[in-house]
């Protein structure tokens, strides 16, 4: 497991060295956003290269940029000035909410449908939602978010579009009002990931749980007389559970991604709109910081995911 | 079609016979299209022409400058089918070459590849692609290509590798290593023609996400860029005529649907043939 970690911190340094090369190799100007409207004087120019390390050798700016992101420092925005770390741990919490109420919706549902498929293989109800799931595979993130602002928000005005809390709610609103108020803000952007992210869930339990009950152990429980659903559950199931926890490690990226469009359309104040408006104003450090700490994220998420593996497989285990 | 290979094996599922007609149907449409459609360009009257309808003249209604919606989603399909078909090309061409020298050297150049591989697997493709992407004034559409194409061939060189590697110690390989075949003779006579199931898979399933990632790009304005139609374009100028003209949002919203459905039946029809042991 120490190696396993090991290899997962070398990954993500890897990747770091990666981001910063594509980020350099590709072309552009790193101060075009603060010249956009006003050309820059060189002298203006020349300063705002020395503040942002711009005019030092690009071997001597990877040094700095490296040491800086080992101490936790990820460098400043160009376009507001603000430490990135500190924009970062600012949207964290929003982020952390909304993929984590995903987490649960598309894993408590896509578990248990995958399950049914697998238990009646090609039946109507397996064909329907094997039809579903890549429908739900086909849908465009941003575009399903903007169908259900302007329906379920505009139309019928039953959920607010937009935004994580109400700005006109009182501060001082008891806790239950507030929490209700961030609820309601959360339903629609988690439903809209929820549906391009289940897909997968449902596809690998059913391909897991297929290919656990065709196990000779659940062959003999059957024979034993155990009732159907804890054959399936205490039998097969927990020979199937492996698969799905190593798709957390896979799941995440895609969560990542769908939340990039979806927090986006919202405005919920995630990592994800940050990487969006970065992307929008074409400011680097903050595009940087975003993707390492979800290289950071997806390298965790795979590790986590097999020590778990090998935690719920005793055949994994050394 | 009778055969019992794995491509006539898939051809027998309905589903991808529907996604196979419905992509040909697609194609036509994007050929004949513009022989047929208005100007996808034209603003035939931007003042009382705007936001119409579907009618006999404009089946799809108008958008806000008037411009007819049909002929921008069949003008938008050509540069949609036509960056994921070339961007995806090259992405299989990269994962194969990759996968087929990692997994036939080995040794040193195979641990150093592969590294290299899962670092940038570590971050997710959009990612990459917004670091690419970023920081262009303008992105021409030879470079949206290349840039989607060189970040989406890391699965397929770990699948050909894993391919190559099996294959290596096949009798048939060891055989013509034994004759004097030279090592690029057995790469790409021997080992390449029999690696090429799993990547005709990987090819197919991801001409259906590139689809989803150029929409994607382009709503985001890192893709193709106006007025160029695409449907990721259309989506984003959408936003505001959503509620005045429906057609508007869900026109370009369902084409990508149906397009990217359709291209995975296809997809998920090949990958069950081809599944060892199925």
């Amino acid at each position: 497991m120490a190696g396993r970690l090991l290899q997962g911190l070398l990954t993500v340094a890897l990747a770091a060295v990666l981001a910063f090369v594509l980020m350099r190799l590709a072309p552009g100007d790193p101060l075009a956003v603060l010249g956009d409207d006003r050309p820059l004087t060189a002298e203006a120019r020349a300063q705002l290269e020395a503040r942002f390390g711009l005019d030092r050798p690009l071997g001597a700016q990877f040094a700095s940029w490296a040491g800086g992101v080992a101490r936790g420092d990820l460098g400043v925005s160009i376009a507001t000035g603000q430490p990135v770390t500190r924009l970062l741990l600012d949207r964290l919490p929003a982020s952390l909410l909304l993929g984590g109420v995903v987490l649960v919706l598309t894993f408590g549902l896509g578990i248990p449908l995958g399950v049914l498929q697998a238990t009646r293989p090609g039946s109507a109800a397996d064909r329907l939602l094997g039809g579903l799931s890549l429908a739900a595979w086909a849908v465009p993130s941003f575009w399903l978010g903007l169908v259900l602002a302007g329906t379920f928000a505009v139309r019928w005005r039953l959920l607010p579009a937009a935004g994580m809390t109400d700005p006109l709610l009182d501060p001082g609103a008891p806790w239950a009002v507030r929490a209700a108020d961030v609820l309601r803000h959360l339903v629609l952007p988690a439903l809209t990931l929820t549906v391009v992210s289940i897909a997968a869930v449902m596809r690998y339990q059913r391909a897991a749980m297929l290919a656990a009950l065709a196990q000779p152990s659940v062959l003999a429980a059957r024979a034993r007389g155990l009732p159907g659903p804890a054959v399936i559950w205490r039998h097969a199931w927990r020979n199937a559970i492996g698969p799905v926890v190593a798709l957390l490690g896979l799941w995440l990226p895609l969560l990542v991604t769908g939340a990039v469009f979806v927090e986006y359309v919202f405005d919920w104040p995630g990592l994800g709109q940050l990487a969006a408006l970065a992307v929008a104003a074409r400011d680097y450090p903050v595009v940087m910081g975003v993707t390492l700490l979800v290289a950071a994220a997806t390298v965790a998420g795979n590790v986590a995911a097999d020590v778990l593996h090998a935690a719920a497989d005793p055949r994994l285990r050394p | 079609m009778t055969g019992s290979g794995p491509y006539s094996r898939a051809w027998r599922t309905p589903g991808a016979r529907a996604g196979l007609a419905l992509l040909l149907l697609l194609a036509l449409a994007a050929i004949a299209g513009p022989f047929v459609l208005p100007d996808p360009a034209a603003q035939p009257d931007v003042l009382a022409g705007a936001n119409l309808p579907p009618s006999a003249v404009h089946p799809l209604g108008t958008d806000q400058l008037s411009r007819d919606v049909l002929a921008r989603l069949v003008s938008g399909a050509r540069i949609s089918l036509a960056v994921a078909l070339l961007a995806v090309a090259l992405a299989m061409t990269i994962g194969t070459l990759v996968g087929l020298v990692a997994g036939y050297a080995g040794g040193w150049t195979d641990a150093l590849l592969m590294r290299l591989v899962d670092a940038a697997l570590a971050i997710p493709r959009l990612f990459l692609l917004l670091l690419l992407l970023a920081a262009w004034e303008r992105i021409p559409l030879w470079a949206l290509v290349v840039m989607i194409g060189a970040t989406g061939w890391l699965a397929t060189s770990r699948v050909v590798r894993a391919e190559v590697r099996r294959l290596a110690t096949e009798p048939f390989v060891l055989g013509a290593a034994a004759l004097g075949a030279g090592p690029g003779r057995i790469a790409f006579r021997h080992l390449l023609p029999n690696a090429l199931g799993p990547v005709l898979v990987s090819a197919t399933l991801g001409v259906g996400n590139v689809i989803l990632l150029e929409a994607g790009l382009s709503f985001l304005g890192l893709g193709v860029q106006p007025p160029l139609p695409s449907w990721g374009g259309m989506i984003f100028d959408a936003r505001e005529t959503m509620h005045a003209a429906p057609w508007t949002m869900l026109a370009p919203g369902a084409a990508i649907v149906v397009t990217v459905l359709a291209v995975n039946l296809v997809g998920e029809a090949l990958r069950r043939a081809t599944e060892p042991g199925r």
